[in-house]
């Protein structure tokens, strides 16, 4: 497969991925002249034509989506039985390994992942596609952390096949919706759910519900409640986990009633004035079991104090005037019993009470200033309440209670209003925020919002600094400005095939990239120049980035070779002393009594001496190898050791004939 | 006692990943296996016949001499299929191309009239009589487990999109306890061992009809096979049709 081109354009680099139903590759589209993901479905579909429509008919739908973090599909095409998905190439990893190598996230973090995705499956939904399959293994992050679904219909179409399964579906089981779990139909309301178990994962860095087989799983899906993630991390904002909880309810009617609906709670969730939500509960009705989420936005701590204060403004306000309780006492007494008693009431003060005064004007005085007039005048009982004001002063009054102007019995107790500036909020932290998802967030909250872009090694788009610091900040004044990263500063990576080792250490000084060089064989690069490079020339690469070149080592090296041959040695006695002894008559009788008695009697063997040579890796024909001496035939085994291209020989003496010579060249053997 | 093996790839599948056979001892005793592998490129197909294979060499090397009572020939089978489990997850785990296999594994042990049955997975197991039809074995499956859960109904789990997952198969987890069986063999009753392929095709009365008409044993898997392959025939199907009828016959 690797190397080999399909489609007639998509020539194979390497495997990158492996799915139950497919693998994926890297490869590259040499009519675009750009890298393509290469989904390629290990599936027999051979016969199976309407299984076959059906996965062309939903790779075609997902065709149509284009969002930002939706990997983009761009071909779908078949070539013999094998069937295949062209897609966007994300280099980066899925959202399931990322999880497992940072573990739980932080809110901050999670919440801009989380709103990228919910804003794919939203605009899936727009389009009628439900993905049937969110799960974080269909979610790939890119280098900058911006998050991309993939996978749309696909893999449940396959799975309904007739081929039977083992527990390698768990995978699929943790995310599965209780009506995905009892075999209904998967609906957009199913995609939420699945999304809100990804939000327990990306928070908690677990699954919620975990168990040995897909069917006990399945079965927590459908009976148990889903877990707190605040009891794992108390400090996740109730909030958050309302959308975990809500997404999640079992009934599908409780939940969010579209991806929308979510991405815009999302949006808020981490502000301020939902620091105090309450969990996330059901209550029933009488007739129609109802949600009724008890999600109602707390109104702002300010708000509140202000309202408080100004009740009894209208009730002071409102006294029925001096003039028409003298002129009606008794008429209004005659209407009702309830009015007469207020009147009276409201009557005794001025007629008992002791002196009374007007109340002079101290708007705009500081409190201790203000309080010293109101004590000429000799009024001697006052209460301070501090209320924002745009207008006066911090620390300055901005009006009594009674107003100024009005006649006061002089016990009458005085609140002044105690200016404590303009409005504020308290700013958060937002670094290590995405930039998007933050300043949408914020957006007609301050004065101005700006952002200005830096190199960073923190992902690109995430706040890298922000101006104020978090803390109280008048948000009408406040000139929000956040530094965000724009990731790596990127260089062009010269092409450096050909260069020497001195070149390359010279470029490695001026470029900053960081060059590892590997050494290997070339038969076609001369020994010390650069066969390739990882990246390519040309290529675009982060400063200091690292490059991996492969320098040659000139031509390979055969191994050498070991040459074994048995040859067979003779003894071949020199019998020429034997004879004459037999011919010897004078000892003639006694030796035939001896020859008689002692059958096989024959004189001592004449040792011979033999002398093996070797010429080869080690050892030089003009050295003796082996030397020793044989009495009878002896099989000896010569080894000689061969580098590339070597000629070897060897040759055996014995005594002083040479009996065996032999020339071997390292290539006439195998 | 007869029997009769066939196993069909069916009308769409290009590989039979069906394996079947029937072993006999010179004393009589015999094991009949039925398995249905699954699991990609060449696992399916590796895993189904290795299992029919080695559980076959196994049954075949045995010294029955030495088994006299019930407990034995049970310790015996789970064993057997507990070595065949091992070597199938051996083989899996350490090469590539054989990751995720597995197969279902029906073993009957068939000693005159009783017989003892390991179940691991949906190939099935049914004695028919005159009476009707039996399932002797019960699914491992998904679906199965959430009937007896209570959380879906036999409507629901009859169009349930995963009645395909199965819970438990050889070779596909580290540790495996197959489902025994025990069934009497009784005159006139026919033991049919069976795929999925066959099962999900052909409901329980045609299944009698042929079993128990006059037709010969082989002509009765035949059509057993041809049934289902005329109702698609999507899946591989193996059939292993063993008439006790003639046990008296054969045994006076």
């Amino acid at each position: 497969m690797i190397g080999s081109r399909i489609g007639g354009r998509y020539e194979i680099v390497k495997n990158i991925g492996d799915g139950g139903m497919s693998k994926v590759y890297l490869a590259h589209d040499v009519i675009l002249d750009r890298d393509v993901a290469i989904k390629v479905l290990n599936y027999d579909f051979a016969n199976e034509e309407s299984l076959k429509r059906r996965f062309k008919r939903e790779a075609l739908s997902a065709t149509s989506l284009t969002h930002p973090h939706i990997v983009d599909i761009f071909d779908v095409g078949e070539e013999g039985e094998l069937h295949y998905l062209v897609m966007e190439y994300i280099e980066g990893q899925t959202l399931k390994k990322f999880i497992q190598d940072n573990g739980a996230l932080t809110p901050k973090q999670a919440l801009p992942i989380m709103l990228q995705i919910v804003s794919a499956i939203a605009n899936a939904h727009h389009n009628g596609i439900v993905h049937r399959d969110v799960k974080p293994q269909n979610i790939l992050m890119d280098s900058d952390g911006n998050a991309k679904i993939t996978d749309f219909g696909i893999a449940m179409a396959l799975s309904a096949t007739a081929h039977t399964k083992t527990n390698s579906v768990i995978g699929t089981v943790h995310y599965l919706s209780p009506e995905q779990a009892r075999g209904g139909m998967a609906t957009k309301k199913s995609d939420i759910y699945s999304l809100g178990i990804v939000l327990y994962e990306l928070l908690s860095g677990e699954l919620p519900f975990t168990a040995d087989t897909a069917v006990a799983i399945a079965l927590k899906h459908l009976q148990e409640e889903t877990p707190s993630v605040k009891s794992i991390f108390p400090s996740i904002p109730q909030s958050l986990e309302n959308v975990i909880l809500k997404a999640t309810m079992k009934d599908a009617t409780y939940r969010y009633d579209s991806a929308d609906e979510m991405y815009d709670d999302l949006l808020t969730v981490l502000s301020p004035e939902r620091a105090n939500e309450q969990r996330f509960a059901i209550l029933f009705d009488d007739d129609r079991t109802r949600a009724i989420p008890i999600v109602s936005e707390t109104p702002k701590f300010d708000s509140v104090e202000v309202t408080k204060k100004i009740e009894p403004v209208k009730l002071e306000q409102s006294p029925p005037s001096p003039k028409k309780r003298k002129k009606w006492p008794f008429i209004v007494g005659g209407i009702a019993g309830v009015a007469i008693l207020l009147l009276v009431l409201s009557l005794i003060p001025g007629v008992l009470g002791p002196k009374k005064a007007v109340i002079p004007t101290v708007a705009g005085m500081e409190e201790a200033e203000a309080k010293d007039v109101l004590t000429e005048s000799g009024f001697n009982s006052f209460i301070s309440q501090e209320l924002q004001s745009d207008d006066i002063k911090e620390g300055e009054v901005i009006k009594t209670i009674p107003e100024a102007g009005k006649k006061r019995a002089v016990d009458s107790e005085i609140t002044l209003y105690i200016s404590i500036g303009k409005e504020k909020s308290l700013l958060a932290d937002y670094i290590g925020s995405n930039a998007e998802t933050t300043m949408a967030s914020l957006e007609g909250q301050f004065k101005s919002i700006e952002s200005e872009e830096e190199f960073s090694d923190k992902p690109k788009g995430t706040i890298i600094g922000q101006e104020p610091d978090a803390g109280e900040v008048i948000p009408s004044e406040t000139e929000l400005l956040f530094t965000v990263s724009k990731g790596l500063e990127m260089k062009i990576l010269d092409n450096l095939i050909g260069y020497d080792e001195g070149r390359l250490d010279d470029y490695e000084k001026s470029s900053g990239f960081q060059i590892n060089i590997r050494k290997e064989y070339s038969s076609t690069v001369s020994e010390g120049r650069v066969i390739s490079q990882t990246p390519n020339g040309k290529t675009e690469i982060e400063k200091g980035g690292k490059v991996e070149v492969v320098v040659s080592k000139g031509p390979a090296k055969k191994p050498d070779k070991l040459i074994v041959q048995k040859v067979t040695i003779e003894y071949v006695p020199d019998i020429v002393e034997a004879v004459p002894r037999e011919e010897d008559g004078d000892e003639s009788d006694e030796e035939d009594d001896g020859n008689n008695s002692e059958v096989v009697q024959q004189p001592a063997p004449v040792p011979q001496l033999i002398r093996i040579y070797i010429q080869d890796k080690n050892n030089k024909m003009t050295t003796i190898f082996e030397e020793f001496p044989i009495t009878e035939t002896v099989e000896k085994t010569i080894s000689l050791t061969l580098e590339d291209g070597q000629n070897g020989a060897y040759k055996v003496m014995r005594d002083s004939e040479k009996i065996f010579a032999e020339v071997v060249n390292y290539n006439d053997t195998k | 006692m007869r029997f009769e093996v066939l196993t069909d790839i069916g009308r769409k599948r290009t590989v039979n990943e069906d394996s079947a056979a029937v072993y006999t001892l010179p004393n009589g005793i015999m094991l009949a296996v039925i398995a249905d592998g699954m699991g990609g490129h060449l696992g399916g197909d590796y895993a189904s016949s290795t299992a029919v294979r080695v559980i076959g060499e196994q049954f075949m090397e045995l010294d029955s001499s030495k088994f006299e009572a019930e407990d034995n020939w049970a310790q015996w089978l789970r064993e057997a299929v507990i070595y065949v489990n091992d070597l199938l997850y051996t083989h899996a785990n350490e090469n590539e191309a054989y990751k995720g296999m597995g197969t279902t594994l029906e073993a009957a042990l068939i000693r005159g009239r009783s017989c003892l049955i390991s179940h691991t997975g949906d190939s099935r197991v049914y004695a028919i009589d005159g009476q009707g039809v039996r399932q002797v074995t019960r699914d491992h499956s998904y679906v199965n487990a959430l009937l007896d859960s209570g959380e879906i109904t036999e409507q629901e789990a009859a169009v349930h999109p995963q009645r395909n997952w199965i819970m438990k198969a050889i070779g596909s987890e580290k540790t495996i306890v197959p489902d025994l069986y025990t069934l009497e063999l009784e005159d006139d009753m026919y033991m049919l061992i069976c795929t999925d392929g066959l099962s999900n095709k052909v409901n329980q009365q045609s299944m009698s009809d042929i079993v128990l008409s006059g037709a010969a044993l082989r002509e009765k898997t035949e059509e057993l096979v041809d049934l289902a392959n005329k109702m698609g025939g999507e899946d591989n199907i193996s059939v292993i049709l063993i008439d006790s009828t003639e046990v008296e016959a054969i045994n006076p």
